[in-house]
């Protein structure tokens, strides 16, 4: 009620201002000047008006007015320090740098002197960045009422030296209710041996949060007796972690609503066993060498990657994941059996990678679910069977195809890479697939290092032996395109054939690259790695027909060794020259 | 041909989005860092400015001319001009605060982005919201969540009047 009363007072002081302020306020007439403009306004400039505003709760306040300014208040509210960055001389340099005041940096630069010098350690771009760190805190972080992100990035620790500042820059953020927490730490990996032997253990605060929900480590200890309790804690992510069994269950115990787990590289670990996460999504395991079991039990798991060593036998139990959407397995020691029952314990499963499961020999596949499929390089698989209607992706590489049945008719996109260091395929074979998989509307992609064909039609392919096959089919030209685009820079292939169908996409593709022969290429003007056009040399064209319908192109690509970079005046009369029209078969050209 | 001169005094001409023309002298436009580039480098003696509206321009040179006439004895004078010229709609002070940006007139810059701080302060969320009409994408849900967490920022004057 006050409210609209209110509104009407303003309307009729509004009304008084000559209706010059009428515009603005009223709400009937908007006209296209009615535009939130403030949210217009370059971020630099709204942090700049955040700073202004001064009074903590007017600051705060902002970012709950809409989710663009919510965006703004949490890039105000991040900071982001990385030793990484004070490795160059430019020291200064960088428009985030605040040098404090000279007087002011030179006592504190003699207080931090004096610590390296008793570390035993004296590095001049380390104690510049340590007061860096120290200077930011006290002018930028102090005055705000909370901050969203605090990330460190320590490169070279020294545990004397370091472990009391940053144990106290860790705790300025939890003082400030962080809520996202990232801290990676390395070892000085220089000649200073004795200093560096230790890694750095996190303070008790960084596990007493209320407020945080994100929390990266990398590379540190921590202390056997900590206590973990973060009640809001939704992401987790450990890496290079020096922790074992017991960190992880007293982190399962203390932080109910993890959803998201990420353990890589924590090679201390033995067992993990998750069963009291009833918000867990997302688990990711990496390369744990000591890894023996993991056993979980989690309802709402929909992701699960597990990335084992090579020589790694962990054994899986994964009976409580009914919900399971997305798997990655790279087990070397999983067989035929353990994995027929993994599957079928995943009756949702839309998402299957499967990576160097070198024990597995036979599979068998039976979903409805199932949208996409990746075998990568699964040496000792032999016989496959597929059968998933509702598959949209497929993706193998590997000797040779194992498929002796495949029933995917929605199939959008499919590739193959076969690569053999001893014999040659029979292309008959991989014709046969590609034949089977009722590809209507497909466009066909095959490429080695030195040839590339496209047909984009899929009658009359013709695949001739190779020792190692790229081929892809999809049903898009934008991805064709990519695919070509990205075949041509990686490799600098000798020939390129294009078996055009007559709306093809590919015709204005086949003039851009000869318009390559007139002038210097106009792009990557701003970048120091070239595309493939600013390799070319010479191209010489060559149109055929077998059929008289389609205008099919052979293209014979010659390549420099650095890219062009001077224009140069380019002989366009030789263009004509080169291109040589003949009627004639694909074979005579690609012998 | 450099910049026309008239006795010792270059001329500049600016053009605003309109094409309206403004001819002044290239000695004020030398307090917007863009300008004095284009200026210094190009030896330009026209500068078209499709971006920012006449009616704007005609306050930055006000500004300028203003500023460029600051001596200690008038200071007081130039503050109340000062509080004056950000004494507008809202809509021209921030085409006001956009163009000072692209210009790099840095003094004034500042003196835009207290203006619009200004109008936030002390004021609610809804009020902020009306003010510069900012539409909440929020869902009540989300909102209510707010109001939950941090219920002192839905303190503050529900008075959406700007000035």
């Amino acid at each position: 009620m006050k409210k609209r009363k209110r509104k009407a007072a303003r309307q009729r002081k509004v009304n008084t201002k000559k209706g010059k302020r009428m515009e603005i306020t009223n709400t009937d007439g908007r006209a296209a000047d009615d535009a939130d403009r403030i949210s217009e306004l370059p971020e630099h400039i709204l942090h700049h008006i955040l700073c202004l505003l001064r009074w903590p709760k007017d600051i705060v306040r902002t970012s709950i007015l809409s989710k663009k300014w919510k965006v703004i208040w949490e890039s105000f509210t991040s900071v982001d320090f990385d030793q990484r960055r004070f490795q160059n001389h430019k020291v200064g340099a960088s428009n985030d740098l605040q040098s404090p005041p000279v007087e002011e940096q030179s006592a504190s630069f003699k207080q931090v002197f004096k610590e390296s010098l008793t570390a035993g350690y004296v590095d001049l771009r380390l104690m510049k960045f340590i007061l860096f760190v120290e200077n930011t805190l006290a002018t930028r972080i102090e005055p705000l009422p909370s901050i969203q992100k605090f990330r460190l990035h320590v490169s070279s620790f020294v545990a004397d030296l370091m472990t009391p500042y940053m144990n106290n820059w860790i705790s300025v953020a939890t003082d400030k209710n962080v809520k996202e927490l990232d801290i990676h730490v390395k070892k000085a990996d220089d000649v200073y041996e004795n200093v560096v032997s230790q890694c750095y253990v996190l303070p008790q605060v960084a596990f007493a949060s209320r407020t945080i929900t994100s929390l990266k480590l990398h590379g540190c200890g921590m202390d056997v007796s900590a206590v973990i309790k973060l009640q809001n804690l939704r992401e987790l992510s450990m890496k290079a972690m020096r922790i074992n069994e017991n960190v992880v269950h007293k982190f399962v115990q203390g932080c109910p609503l993890i959803e998201d787990m990420r353990l890589i590289k924590c090679h201390l670990l033995k067992f993990l066993h998750v069963s009291t996460l009833p918000k867990l999504k997302r688990l990711e395991v990496h390369e744990g060498s000591n890894l023996r079991s993991v056993k979980l039990e989690a309802p709402n798991l929909e992701t699960f990657w597990f990335h084992g060593k090579k020589s790694s036998r962990c054994k899986l139990i994964l009976a409580g994941c009914g919900n399971l959407k997305n798997l990655m397995l790279r087990h070397t020691h999983m067989a035929d059996k353990s994995f027929q029952e993994r599957i079928a314990e995943f009756p949702l499963l839309e998402n299957l990678f499967l990576l160097e499961c070198h024990a597995l020999r036979r599979m068998t596949i039976l979903s409805d679910k199932l949208k996409k499929l990746s075998v990568v390089r699964c040496s000792k698989l032999k016989e496959a069977n597929i059968d998933a209607p509702n598959l949209l992706s497929f993706e193998y590489t590997g000797i040779e195809l194992p498929f002796s049945s495949m029933n995917a008719s929605q199939l959008q996109e499919v590739k193959l890479h076969l690569k053999s260091q001893k014999q040659k395929f029979h292309p008959l074979e991989v014709q046969k697939f590609v034949q089977g998989l009722e590809a209507k509307g497909f466009k066909l992609f095959l490429a080695s290092k030195q040839d590339v064909i496209i047909y984009e039609e899929m009658r009359g392919i013709h695949l001739l032996p190779s020792r190692d096959f790229k081929i892809e089919l999809t049903k898009s030209s934008r991805v064709l395109r990519n695919l070509l685009n990205s075949h041509l820079r990686q490799f600098h292939p000798k020939t390129l054939i294009l078996m055009t169908s007559p709306s093809s996409d590919l015709l204005a593709f086949k003039k851009e690259i000869m318009m390559n022969k007139e002038k210097t290429p106009s792009c990557c003007k701003y970048y120091s790695k070239k595309c493939w056009r600013h390799y070319l040399e010479d191209i010489r064209m060559f149109e055929f027909s077998p059929s008289n319908i389609n205008p099919n192109t052979s293209f014979e690509l010659k390549w420099r060794s650095s890219p062009l970079s001077l224009p140069e005046d380019t002989d366009i009369t030789g263009m004509n020259e080169s291109m040589v029209h003949r009627d004639t078969k694909l074979t005579d050209i690609d012998e | 041909m450099a910049s026309s001169t008239t006795g010792e005094k270059k001329i500049l001409t600016l053009k605003g989005g309109d094409n309206e023309e403004f001819i002044l002298e290239e000695s004020l436009v030398l307090q917007s860092e863009l300008l004095k580039n284009m200026v210094k480098e190009e030896r330009v003696s026209s500068i078209p400015l499709p971006s920012i509206k006449s009616k704007t321009l005609v306050k930055i040179i006000e500004y300028l001319k203003k500023h460029a006439e600051l001596t200690p004895s008038n200071k007081e004078e130039f503050k109340n001009f000062e509080k004056e010229f950000v004494n507008v709609v809202l809509e021209e002070l921030l085409d006001i605060t956009v163009a000072v940006n692209y210009l790099k007139i840095n003094g004034l810059l500042e003196f835009c982005c207290q203006a619009v701080a200004d109008r936030i302060k002390d004021k609610s969320v809804e009020a902020v919201r009306k003010i510069f009409r900012i539409e909440s994408d929020f869902t009540p849900e989300e909102e209510s969540e707010f109001r939950k967490e941090t219920p002192e920022a839905f303190e503050g004057d529900l008075d959406d009047t700007t000035n």
